[in-house]
């Protein structure tokens, strides 16, 4: 059925012109990105649609540092096919896109809309990891890390680009999750990233995320990872400290026992992972 | 509203609400190849190939696709018969009820694109957001894999080569 309530559909020039119409639009325009969740889940109020997809907003380039700069109507497609982006971090960013979804859906779905939607979400708990940041438009250009972005209130905004900062060396991530089909939102997702100097942790991102809610760092199993050598004692004894600081909540699909125990598991495969993939080499 | 894109080929001008979905519009044109099986992304039967990727059209609203290619089965064959990922499907016994049958055409010309000679698992892969409740996906996967065959130039039956008695 088409979606009867929708009256107008812009398809402005630029980003500026997108604002104004979200902005003007006072709750009833609506940012349209890959689509994938607006037509199944648009808002009572919303009568106008604003397509970000005539504006020049599809794109992955470096920056002059050695990070990278990915567009916010870039689909998860464009970025696992992008050499840069699916191999950053030692290969965290496309492992992470290879399990949302099917083809189908990372062939549409976009980095931007997954950066506004913020929960429900494989991707904020990588770009957490990452320290990865956001570029936004409401009448001027404003990049915040990725935390700020989702701690901040706003208004009507539109995210123009994700930047990943250039890899640090010893950089070593991992992802994963556990969801009861291969497509259904996580019951519980995670990303662990360290930076080792000469087999001492010297940081560490722990990001543990659930259905419900935007991924979360766990400051007591970074500290914990902080100074130590990652061996198999190190992994179980973080995992349990994970387990036993995040924040998870119990629902009718999951109790929030059952996603605690899930935390620990998550953390300790991400970082069994990430020992592997720190004495590989890549960075 | 007023949407201008290329529908198999050909220039295409038509006038839609403005929330017609992609689905409706492309079924409204007579691309009746585009199912409606479940109206939110899960089944992957309303497939189409929008600049050569695979979507579902009933996630897409119409005028995302302004200025855009889009393919669905009515553009696959031509006059000389069936696409060769629609023989092999039918020879493989990978269509029965058929109503999935389009959506897996859309997605599996997609992955032949990216990758002409696929593994199972990367078939699979491929189609994993295509339901069938008839074929069990086993005799499917056989089809999209000797699609690749005769689209690299060979004979899936292996007809002619070395060892085979025909």
């Amino acid at each position: 059925m088409p979606l009867t309530q929708i009256e107008r559909y812009h398809r402005p020039p630029d980003v500026d012109a997108a604002w104004r119409l979200l902005k003007d639009g006072d709750g009833a325009a609506h940012l349209l990105g890959g689509g994938t969740d607006l037509v199944v889940r648009c808002p009572p109020r919303v009568t106008s649609l604003v397509d970000l997809g005539h504006i020049g907003l599809r794109y992955v380039e470096p920056t002059d540092d050695g990070g990278l700069r990915l567009g916010a109507m870039s689909t998860f497609t464009d970025l696992l096919e992008h050499p840069a982006v699916a191999t950053y971090g030692t290969g965290v960013v496309g492992e992470m896109l290879t399990q949302v979804g099917s083809v189908l859906h990372r062939n549409s779905a976009t980095i931007g809309g997954h950066v506004v939607r913020s929960r429900l979400s494989d991707v904020l708990p990588v770009l957490l990891a990452l320290d990865a940041s956001v570029v936004t438009y409401a009448g001027q250009r404003t990049e915040r890390t990725i935390a700020e972005y989702l701690d901040a209130d706003l208004g009507p905004h539109v995210v123009v680009e994700v930047r990943l900062p250039a890899p640090v060396d010893g950089l070593a991530a991992a992802f994963t999750r556990f969801s009861r089909t291969a497509f259904d939102h996580a019951l519980v997702n995670a990303c662990c990233r360290v930076d080792v100097d000469d087999e001492v942790v010297v940081d560490a991102r722990v990001v543990v995320g659930e259905s419900t809610a935007v991924g979360r760092r766990v400051r007591a199993a970074e500290e914990a990872l902080i100074g130590a050598t990652l061996t198999p004692d190190v992994v179980a004894g973080v995992a349990e400290v994970a387990r036993g600081s995040v924040e998870l909540h119990g629902d009718w699909i999951a109790s929030a026992e059952y996603r605690h125990h899930l935390a620990g598991v998550a953390v300790a495969r991400c970082l069994t992972a990430v020992i592997e993939r720190s004495q590989g080499g890549a960075a | 509203m007023r949407i201008s894109f290329t529908l198999n080929g050909q220039p295409t001008v038509t006038e839609v609400a403005a929330g017609t979905t992609l689905m409706e519009m492309l079924r409204g044109l007579g691309a009746t190849s585009v199912k409606d099986g479940c109206s939110r992304g899960d089944c992957g039967s309303c497939a189409v190939l929008l600049d050569g990727r695979a979507v579902t059209a009933c996630l897409h609203f119409a005028g995302q696709v302004e200025g855009r290619r889009v393919t669905t089965v009515e553009g696959l064959a031509d006059e000389d018969g069936l696409h060769p990922l629609q023989q092999a499907l039918l020879d493989a016994g990978g269509v029965q009820c058929g109503f999935c049958t389009p959506g897996v055409l859309m997605a599996a010309t997609d992955l032949l694109e990216r990758v002409p000679d696929p593994t199972d698992e990367e078939v699979r892969v491929g189609l994993a957001g295509n339901l069938c409740r008839c074929t069990g996906y086993v005799k499917i996967v056989d089809g999209v894999r000797d699609a690749a065959v005769m689209l690299a130039g060979g004979n899936p039956n292996g007809d002619g080569q070395e060892g085979s008695d025909g």
